[in-house]
C-alpha cells in the first residue's frame, strides 16, 4: 500500500511536470485528485485495511496528496503565468478607453481667472458691485452728468429713468472710494452691457476694472503696471503703446494698444494693417471723480483702467467672431 | 469725419506724408482709424471739344460726333443725348483702358467707324449714377489728359474723434492740431467780396429770445443768386468729404461746415413770412415739416427760427421744407450761429434726428468763428452762385464768451505724470496749441485758453494736453510703490473658482448666458423660480429685441436654451453649468436684488465616453450625487435633500436642497412641458443652487485620524414600501450610538423572497471607536440593539 502510494505520487509527479499545457494539467488533476482520481480509489482501500494500519497508511496518504497537490500547484503557477503572459500579447489595446466625462471652461472665465492672478501677484484686491445700477454711479459720479455727449459712447439698457443695467465697471469705484481711505488697490471684473449687437459687439460682456489710489500715484506707474499685467498676459515681447483719448472720469487718459500678437507688428487682419490692436482705456482718476467721493483732490493721486475681457480673449484665442462667446456651442466650449 | 490731406494743405505747408501724418495725429489723441487713397488715373482720356453732332445712318438713337481733341478731330458714335455742339467732354482714346476694365478700340458700330467713346461719369467711376456725358466746363483745355484736369488724387483720413474735442469737427480743426504737434504757423486764408445789393437792416429783423439758447446768431443776405448744380471741384471735394451734391448753395453750406466745423443754413428769403427771423422756443404742439420731409411735432423744450408766422428750421438740427432753398430760389437769407449744447442735444434725442450740425453743435463749436464762417460762405456762394451780397450783417453776440485762466504748476504736473518736463517746453506747447501764457512764478504758468477750446476747464486738462503734445511714450514706466492694503481679502471669487473647477472635475462644460431672457416665452412655462410671478420680473424699457426683454431669475431659461441648441448640432450626453446673477425685484430697495447663482443640466448618459457601460442613464440619483459629492466637499456642516411637494421645472420629482435647514436651492427632472417648449427629447435633470448662502470658507481644523481598526456590519432591513430610506437613517442617527461612525446604503431589494408591498435596505454600518479596539461582543450587542429598534420603529425584520 505504502508502496503504491509512492508510486503514485511519483508518476504523478512526473506526469504534471511534463505538461505544458493548462487544459492538460486540470485532466491531471482529475485524473490523480478528483473524486473519482486514481488517488481517491486507492484511499477507498484504506477503510477495508485493518484498524491498526489505518493512522499510518492514512497519514501516508494525506502526504501522498499534499505533495501531489504541492506540485501541481507549483506547476499550475508556472503555467498560468505563461498563459497569462501569451494572453496578455493578445489584448487590443488599439481598443478606445472608457474615457472619463472632462468638463470645459468657459474662455471668457478662464481669461478672467488669469487676470485675477496677474493682479492678486501685484497686489490688488477684487471689489464687486451690482449689475444693475443707478444712473448716479454709472454716470454722473464719473464725471458723466444728464445731456453730456460722453453718454453717446455708452448705449444703455434702462429699466426706468434712474435705473440702469451699468455700460462699464467703473461704478465700482465710486462704491468702493465711497467705502474705504486711500491707500487702496482694486480690481473689479464683471458683466456689463450695452446696447448693441454685431460681429464686435454683444450686449452683454466682461470687463476688469481696476484702480489704485495713493499719495504719489503717477501716470509713469500706470504705464508700468499695464506694462507688468500685458506681458504676464501675453508674452514679455508684447510692445505696449498709449495714446491720449478721452474718458470723462479720467484726466489725463489714455488707451492702450498692444503690438499685434499675431503678425508681430507686420499688419495683418486681426490688427486691420496696423500692426496694433487696443485692448484698454486708462487715466489718471478725474478730480471730478474725487470729489463725488469725498477724496482730497490735492493729497492724493489716482489712476483707473478697464479693459473688455472678449477682445484679449479673442486675441489670445484667435476668435474672429464675438457672438461665439454667447452661443454656447460645445464645438467651440470643448476646445478650452 | 473723413479729412482730405489736399485740403490740409490750404491751411498748413504739411509735407509729412499721410501715413506718418496719420501716426502722429493718432498718438496726439486724434486717433486716424483709416487711411483711404483717391486716385483717377485713366490715362489716354482727354478733353475733347464737340464740333458736330450728325444723326447716324443706320440708328434713330445714335448720332456721330465730330470731336477736336487737339491734335486731331475724331468722329465718335454716341449714344447720349444731353450734349450740344460746342460742349467740353471726356474722350476716351483708342487704347485707353476704363476704370472697369474695358479697352478702346477702332470699331464699327451700325455700319459708321468710330475712334473713341465719350464718356459718362458713370463710364468714369467718378460718380454712381450720373445719366448721359460728361460735360466738363466751357474752359477746360482742349487736349489735356482728364486726369490732370481734375487733379483728384487725395489721400482721405478717417477720424475717430473723441466728444470732448468738438473743435476738430473740420478741416481747419486738425489743421490746428497738426500746426500744434509740428510747432507749426496755420496760415489764414483771407476772405473777400462786393457789397453791392441792398443793406440787409432793411431786408429784414432778427430777434433772439433767449441769448442763453442761442448766444450768437449772425446772418448776411445775397440777392439774386442762380441756384444750379455746383461747379466740379466743389462736387468733387464733397464727394472726398463722404458728402452728396444737391445745389451750389447747399454744397457751399455743407462744405464750409466741413472746412470750418460751423454748421451754417441758407433760408429762400422769399418764403420767410413777414420779413422777420425770432429765434425761440417752440410752442407746446407747434408743427415743424423738416427737410426729410418728416413732420415733426415740437415741444417747448425745442429751439426753433421762426419766422413772422412759424417755425421754419429746427434751430441747429435741421432746416424746415418751407423755407428750403430750390431752384426757383433768388434771395438767400445765410444763418451762422452758436447754440446751447445742451438745448441741442435735447432736441436731437427728442426728435431722433442726428445731424452733422447738431454733431458739432453739442460738442461745441468756436464762439468767435462764426463770423468767418458766414464770410467763407457768402464768398463761396457769391462765385458759384452769382448774386449781389447785401451791404453789412446782422451780428447779435450781446454776451461774448471769455477765455478761460488756469493757473498750472509745474510741480503737479511732474508729479502726476511722473516726468519732469522743463519750464520752457511747457511754454512751448502751450504756444502752440495757440494759449497764451504768463510766467506767475518760476513755478507756476497762468494760461489763457482760446474759447474754441472747450474741454479745457482746470489744471489736470492743461496736463493732458503738455502730455499728449509731449508724447505719452516719453514718459517713463515703473511699478506703483507705496502700500498695499489688505486688511478684508475678499474670498469670493475664490470660492466661485472653486466651484467652477468642481463641477468640471465631474465632467460639466461652463456656459455663459445672457442675464436677459425673453419675458413673452416665461410667462407661458411652469416657474423657474417657485413662488416668482413672470409680471414681477424686472423688464427693460428698451431691449435690443424681445427675446432679451427680461432679466433672468434663474439660470434654467438658458441652460434649456442650450441643451436645445447643441442637440440641434447633433449632441448628445450633454452636462452643462452656469455660474451667474440672478435678479428679484427688490420690495423697498431701489435696486433690484441680484443673487450669484449655480445651474446644471445633464442629458444622455452617465458615462457617455466608455463603450463598456454604455447604457446606462443618468439619473435623478446621479444628479443627488452630484450635490451630495459638492456639498460633501464644500465641507457643509449639515445638509438634507427633501421632496419639494410643489414639484420645480413643471416635475413633481424634485427635491429642495437645505443646508442648515435653510433652503438654498432646488434639484429635479425637467418637466414635458418646459422640454416640449425647447424641443428637447429624451429626460434631462437639473439643479440650481444659490451660492451667496453656500459662500462658507472651508473648515480646516483637522480631525484625528483613526487609530484603532473600524468594525463593519451589515444588515437588511425589511420595511413597508411607505417608509422612506431617510427615515430609516434618520431612526438609526436618532440613537445616537457615540462609536457608530457611518450608516451607508448598499442596496435596495425588491421581489424574490421579499414580500409584496415591502423592500429590503442593505445597510453598512461602520463602528469605530478612537480611543481603543472595539471588541466583537460590544459591536454585537450595539448591533442588536440598532435591529430591535428598525424592528420596533418600522415593523421591519431582519433578511437572512
Amino acid at each position: 500500500m505504502l508502496d503504491q502510494l509512492e508510486m503514485l505520487q511519483k508518476e504523478a509527479s512526473e506526469e504534471i511536470l511534463n505538461i505544458t499545457d493548462l487544459a492538460l494539467l486540470e485532466q491531471v488533476r482529475i485524473k490523480y485528485l478528483g473524486r473519482k482520481g486514481r488517488l481517491a480509489q486507492l484511499m477507498r482501500v484504506i477503510s477495508s485495511l485493518p484498524q491498526e494500519e489505518k493512522p499510518r497508511i492514512g497519514q501516508a496518504a494525506n502526504e501522498c496528496k499534499d505533495k501531489i497537490e504541492r506540485r501541481w500547484e507549483d506547476r499550475f503557477q508556472e503555467l498560468k503565468k505563461i498563459y497569462d503572459q501569451e494572453l496578455e500579447k493578445k489584448v487590443d489595446l488599439t481598443l478606445p478607453g472608457y474615457a472619463f466625462l472632462v468638463g470645459h471652461k468657459h474662455p471668457i472665465t478662464q481669461v478672467l481667472e488669469e487676470s485675477y492672478q496677474i493682479f492678486a501677484g501685484l497686489g490688488f484686491e477684487i471689489a464687486e458691485g451690482p449689475e444693475i445700477e443707478q444712473d448716479y454711479y454709472n454716470f454722473e459720479a464719473l464725471n458723466i452728468p444728464k445731456d453730456h455727449p460722453a453718454r453717446d459712447m455708452h448705449d444703455t439698457f434702462y429699466i426706468t429713468d434712474e435705473v440702469l443695467l451699468r455700460t462699464h465697471t467703473s461704478p465700482v469705484q465710486i462704491h468702493t472710494m465711497k467705502e474705504k481711505e486711500p491707500p487702496i488697490r482694486f480690481i473689479a471684473p464683471g458683466k456689463v452691457y450695452r446696447r448693441d449687437a454685431d460681429v464686435t459687439h454683444t450686449p452683454m460682456f466682461h470687463q476688469v476694472e481696476g484702480f489704485l489710489v495713493d499719495t504719489r500715484t503717477s501716470f509713469s506707474e500706470l504705464k508700468g503696471l499695464l506694462t507688468a499685467f500685458v506681458h504676464q498676459m501675453f508674452d514679455p515681447q508684447t510692445r505696449l503703446r498709449f495714446r491720449p483719448s478721452f474718458f470723462p472720469f479720467t484726466e489725463p487718459s489714455a488707451e492702450v494698444d498692444i503690438s499685434c500678437v499675431l503678425c508681430r507688428g507686420e499688419g495683418c487682419r486681426l490688427c486691420s494693417n496696423t500692426g496694433w490692436i487696443e485692448i484698454l482705456g486708462a487715466g489718471m482718476i478725474h478730480p471730478e471723480v474725487f470729489r463725488a467721493v469725498g477724496y482730497d483732490q490735492e493729497k492724493y493721486l489716482g489712476f483707473a483702467f478697464g479693459m473688455g475681457i472678449e477682445r484679449i480673449a479673442l486675441i489670445k484665442y484667435g476668435i474672429s467672431d464675438i457672438r461665439m462667446f454667447y452661443e454656447n456651442d460645445l464645438r467651440f466650449l470643448n476646445q478650452f | 469725419m473723413k479729412i482730405s490731406y489736399k485740403l490740409i494743405q490750404e491751411y498748413l505747408d504739411c509735407s509729412q506724408p499721410p501715413e506718418s501724418l496719420a501716426e502722429r495725429l493718432t498718438l496726439a489723441g486724434l486717433e486716424v482709424g483709416g487711411i483711404e487713397k483717391i486716385t483717377f488715373e485713366v490715362s489716354r482720356c482727354v478733353i475733347g471739344q464737340i464740333l458736330e453732332i450728325n444723326p447716324h445712318p443706320n440708328a434713330d438713337r445714335l448720332t456721330v460726333c465730330i470731336v477736336n481733341v487737339g491734335v486731331e478731330v475724331l468722329t465718335i458714335v454716341c449714344g447720349a443725348k444731353n450734349m450740344k455742339a460746342t460742349d467740353k467732354v471726356p474722350v476716351a482714346l483708342i487704347g485707353c483702358v476704363l476704370p472697369g476694365g474695358f479697352q478702346i478700340k477702332e470699331s464699327k458700330i451700325r455700319g459708321v467707324a468710330s475712334y473713341g467713346m465719350i464718356c459718362s461719369e458713370k463710364e468714369l467711376n467718378l460718380s454712381e449714377g450720373a445719366e448721359g456725358l460728361m460735360i466738363l466746363p466751357a474752359g477746360a483745355p482742349i487736349g489735356m489728359e482728364l486726369a490732370s484736369y481734375l487733379n483728384l488724387n487725395d489721400v482721405i483720413l478717417e477720424l475717430e474723434l473723441t466728444p470732448n474735442r468738438g473743435d476738430c469737427f473740420s478741416i481747419r480743426g486738425i489743421a490746428r492740431e497738426i500746426a500744434a504737434i509740428t510747432s507749426k504757423k496755420l496760415k489764414v486764408p483771407t476772405i473777400s467780396f462786393p457789397e453791392e445789393g441792398g443793406p440787409i437792416k432793411e431786408a429784414v429783423s432778427i430777434q433772439v429770445e433767449d441769448s442763453s439758447l442761442c448766444p450768437r446768431y449772425s446772418a448776411r443776405i445775397i440777392w439774386g443768386v442762380i441756384i444750379g448744380p455746383s461747379p466740379m471741384w466743389l462736387v468733387h471735394r464733397l464727394k472726398a468729404l463722404g458728402l452728396r451734391s444737391i445745389n451750389n448753395v447747399v454744397d457751399v453750406t455743407n462744405y464750409v461746415l466741413m472746412e470750418l466745423g460751423q454748421p451754417l443754413h441758407a433760408f429762400d428769403y422769399d418764403l420767410i413770412h413777414g420779413r422777420q427771423i425770432i429765434v425761440r422756443s417752440a410752442g407746446e404742439g407747434e408743427q415743424l415739416v423738416t427737410l426729410d420731409q418728416a413732420e415733426r411735432k415740437l415741444t417747448t423744450a425745442n429751439l426753433v427760427i421762426a419766422d413772422l408766422d412759424r417755425p421754419i428750421a429746427l434751430a441747429g438740427v435741421m432746416g424746415g421744407a418751407g423755407t428750403e432753398v430750390s431752384a426757383q430760389t433768388r434771395n438767400i437769407l445765410l444763418e451762422s450761429a452758436l447754440f446751447d449744447q445742451i438745448s441741442i442735444r435735447r432736441t436731437a434725442n427728442y426728435h431722433g434726428l442726428h445731424t452733422e450740425a447738431s454733431h458739432r453743435f453739442e460738442r461745441g463749436i468756436d464762439p468767435e468763428g462764426v463770423i468767418y464762417a458766414l464770410n467763407r460762405a457768402t464768398e463761396l456762394i457769391h462765385e458759384v452762385a452769382g448774386g449781389k451780397v447785401a451791404q453789412g450783417m446782422i451780428d447779435l453776440y450781446p454776451h461774448p464768451f471769455q477765455a478761460k485762466v488756469i493757473l498750472l504748476r509745474l510741480s503737479r504736473l511732474g508729479k502726476m505724470l511722473g516726468l519732469e518736463i522743463a519750464k520752457d517746453r511747457v511754454v512751448q506747447i502751450c504756444q502752440d496749441l495757440g494759449f497764451s501764457v504768463h510766467l506767475q512764478s518760476d513755478q507756476e504758468l497762468k494760461v489763457t485758453v482760446p474759447v474754441f477750446r472747450w474741454d479745457i476747464e482746470q489744471e489736470v486738462d492743461l496736463i493732458e494736453e503738455i502730455a499728449r503734445i509731449q508724447g505719452y511714450d516719453t514718459i517713463p514706466m515703473m511699478l506703483p510703490k507705496g502700500a498695499i492694503s489688505s486688511d478684508k481679502k475678499t474670498k469670493k471669487r475664490d470660492f466661485e473658482t472653486w466651484v467652477r473647477n468642481f463641477f468640471i472635475g465631474l465632467g460639466f462644460s461652463e456656459v455663459i448666458n445672457y442675464s436677459f431672457i425673453s419675458g413673452e416665452a416665461v410667462k407661458n412655462l411652469p416657474s423657474l423660480k417657485p413662488g416668482s410671478l413672470p409680471e414681477e420680473g424686472i423688464y427693460l424699457r428698451n431691449p435690443l429685441t424681445e427675446e432679451q426683454n427680461l432679466m433672468r431669475s434663474s439660470l434654467m431659461f438658458g441652460l434649456c436654451q442650450n441643451i436645445a441648441y447643441n442637440h440641434h448640432r447633433q449632441r448628445e450626453n450633454i452636462w452643462l453649468f452656469e455660474v451667474g446673477t440672478c435678479f428679484d425685484r427688490s420690495p423697498n430697495g431701489a435696486l433690484p436684488n441680484e443673487r450669484k447663482m449655480l445651474g446644471a443640466v445633464v442629458e444622455g448618459l452617465r458615462l457617455p465616453g466608455s463603450w463598456r457601460e454604455k447604457n446606462k442613464s443618468f439619473t435623478i440619483f446621479d444628479l443627488k450625487g452630484v450635490i451630495e459629492s459638492f456639498l460633501n466637499a464644500l465641507g457643509v456642516d449639515e445638509y438634507r435633500l427633501s421632496t419639494f411637494e410643489s414639484g420645480w421645472l413643471g416635475s413633481s420629482l424634485s427635491c429642495i436642497i437645505l443646508v442648515n435647514n435653510r433652503p438654498c436651492g432646488l434639484m429635479g427632472r425637467i418637466g414635458d412641458q418646459l422640454l416640449d417648449h425647447f424641443d428637447i427629447r429624451g429626460e434631462v435633470f437639473a439643479l440650481e443652487i444659490n451660492l451667496d448662502l453656500l459662500n462658507i470658507s472651508k473648515k480646516c481644523l483637522v480631525k484625528p485620524v483613526p487609530k484603532y481598526p473600524s468594525v463593519l456590519r451589515d444588515l437588511a432591513a425589511i420595511v413597508p414600501e411607505s417608509v422612506s430610506y431617510q427615515a430609516v437613517e434618520q431612526s438609526i442617527q436618532s440613537m445616537k450610538i457615540d462609536i457608530l461612525q457611518d450608516v451607508s446604503l448598499f442596496d435596495v431589494y425588491r421581489g424574490g423572497q421579499i414580500p409584496e408591498g415591502k423592500k429590503s435596505f442593505g445597510l453598512s454600518l461602520t463602528y469605530q471607536s478612537l480611543e481603543r479596539t472595539l471588541t466583537d461582543k460590544e459591536v454585537n450587542m450595539l448591533h442588536d440593539k440598532v435591529i430591535n429598534h428598525l424592528s420596533e420603529t418600522f415593523q421591519a425584520f431582519l433578511r437572512e
